[in-house]
């Protein structure tokens, strides 16, 4: 029993030593090839299509009813207190320091780093990655760099779109349920709001963009055993880089806040 | 004639399970060679050594004068330049048209225009037998027609050295006759190929040399017909008496 649980406990340290590993060298080999030619810009352009314009929708969606939600529920609480009138301040900081980058992400990752993941799983076990070797071609430049260049170059745009239809998904909660004058509404906004808020939001993405893509990667190039691991793979892929993404968001918080105090002083 | 091939003392694990204890062989400079063994005897792990898609846990694996064990993936790029290798299912891009397929290497490694390509994508396809399919998808062709794709898309670059992983595994005997004349077609230009085979009346009819792999080594190896007349381990895998 203990023994079995001493050898689980190897095993899982084992996997997760050799994660960091695989990680490390993917993004080594990123860095690395970025630099020289080929590069494929195409691909990326693609990539950005795939990534961006066909999660629009997905993260509109998400993003209004974020918004909406928040106006609610920060608007009837506050109201017991007094507070109505703090609603857009609060709902409009929330979003877009914290919920606007994350919701974005985690969407993100559950769409694209799926994606990912599936399509290149798909294409190892069946040999198209080999190929694309045996053709004198590196997969890192033909699938890796321009799946993480769009990534980082989308997930910002993706998230700037969302934290602006969350806050009209509060506006128009504000305005219908709880009351508020809608131009009051948006000066309070606009008030609350500071560009370092904006681009500390928006600055998160980029390191969660990161996540996304380069676990999506790995695990795809690493998918074994035909389409039941490509189910695996992908799974992985999703539960990795959402937990890459809440971890990170509060050591990436404090890091922030610390660089605004240090910068203030 | 020369060695162009040279598989010296290769050994290979698979976790606990020891494939290849000391496989060695060489082939000349345009030979047709086969290489033949039971299912998991590990052929297909050395024809990928040869490229350089799989590494031997110890010995050499020499091609055109270069170890391939002291080349980093980089630098294997020119060397796959000349050396192609065409996969068992085809491993045709499927995101991509038969036609996109076949200009990949050209685009990836030739300076040849874009009118160029297209018209020799067109003429590899006729020769091929696959008129008119440039703008299929693989996923519409057939088996048959995917491995002739395969074929195609490996050759158009005018390689040295070509490997086939079970190039008619599966095929009705249309296509395996197409893929045979085809390899035939290059033996006559000089070409130098491996063939991963079950199919002994391909073997025997294309190759010039086969070896037969067998508990890890090279347990008999000569020319096709004196190894399956003789008496010995050949004739007993060939005839099914051993696996």
């Amino acid at each position: 029993m203990i023994q079995n649980l001493i050898e689980d406990f190897g095993t899982q340290v084992n996997t997760f030593i050799r994660f960091l590993g695989g990680l490390f060298f993917l993004t080594r080999d990123f860095c690395t090839d970025i630099k020289t030619k080929p590069f494929y810009p195409i691909l990326v352009i693609e990539q950005m299509y795939q990534i961006g314009i066909r999660s629009l929708s997905l993260v509109c969606a998400t993003a209004m009813s974020t918004g909406m939600v928040m106006a609610l529920q920060f608007g009837f609480g506050l109201e017991r207190f007094g507070g109505k009138y703090y609603v857009p301040k609060v709902v409009a900081l929330s979003l877009i320091r914290e919920l606007g980058p994350v919701f974005t992400s985690l969407m993100l990752a559950g769409r694209i780093g799926a994606g990912i993941t599936a399509e290149i799983g798909s294409m190892n076990v069946t040999q198209q990655i080999d190929a694309i070797r045996a053709l004198g071609t590196s997969p890192i430049r033909k699938i890796v760099i321009p799946r993480v260049l769009a990534c980082l170059l989308v997930l910002p745009m993706l998230t700037v779109i969302a934290n602006f239809v969350g806050i009209f998904g509060s506006l128009v909660i504000g305005v219908t349920e709880l009351g508020l004058d809608p131009y009051f509404y948006y000066q309070k906004v606009v008030y609350a709001i500071t560009i370092t808020d904006f681009v500390v939001g928006v600055a998160k993405t980029l390191f969660f963009a990161f996540f996304i893509s380069v676990v999506g990667c790995y695990y795809g190039l690493k998918t074994k055993g035909g389409t039941q691991g490509v189910g695996v793979a992908t799974t992985k892929s999703v539960v990795t880089s959402s937990i890459l993404i809440v971890i990170s968001d509060f050591f990436l918080t404090k890091l922030f806040w610390m660089v605004e105090k240090w910068i203030a002083s | 004639m020369d060695s162009i091939i040279e598989v010296k003392n290769f050994a290979k694990k698979f976790g606990n399970k020891e494939v290849h204890k000391d496989v060695n062989f060489e082939v000349k400079e345009g030979q047709c060679v086969g290489l033949i063994g039971g299912s998991g005897a590990g052929k297909s792990v050395i024809l990928r050594s040869l490229i350089g898609l799989e590494r031997p846990d110890a010995g050499k694996v020499i091609v055109l004068g270069q170890n391939l064990n002291l080349l980093k993936e980089k630098e294997l790029i020119p060397l796959r330049q000349k050396v192609a290798y065409v996969f068992q299912g085809g491993a045709l891009f499927d995101s991509m048209t038969v036609a996109d397929n076949l200009a990949y290497p050209l685009r990836e490694h030739t300076r040849l225009s874009e009118k160029e390509i297209q018209k020799k994508v067109t003429a590899t396809l006729n020769a091929f037998d696959l008129p008119g399919s440039e703008k299929i998808m693989p996923a519409e062709l057939s088996g048959g027609m995917q491995k002739r794709v395969g074929l195609a898309r490996a050759i158009i670059l005018d390689p040295e050295i070509v490997l086939f992983d079970e190039p008619t595994a599966g095929l009705d005997p249309y296509n395996t006759k197409q893929i045979q004349s085809k390899i035939l077609e290059l033996k006559k230009r000089g070409v130098t190929s491996i063939l991963v085979t079950h199919d002994m009346p391909t073997a025997s009819a294309v190759c010039d040399h086969m070896f037969l792999l067998l508990d890890g080594k090279i347990a008999a190896e000569g020319a096709p017909q004196d190894l399956i007349t003789k008496k010995g381990v050949m004739s007993q895998f060939i005839n099914g008496e051993r696996e």
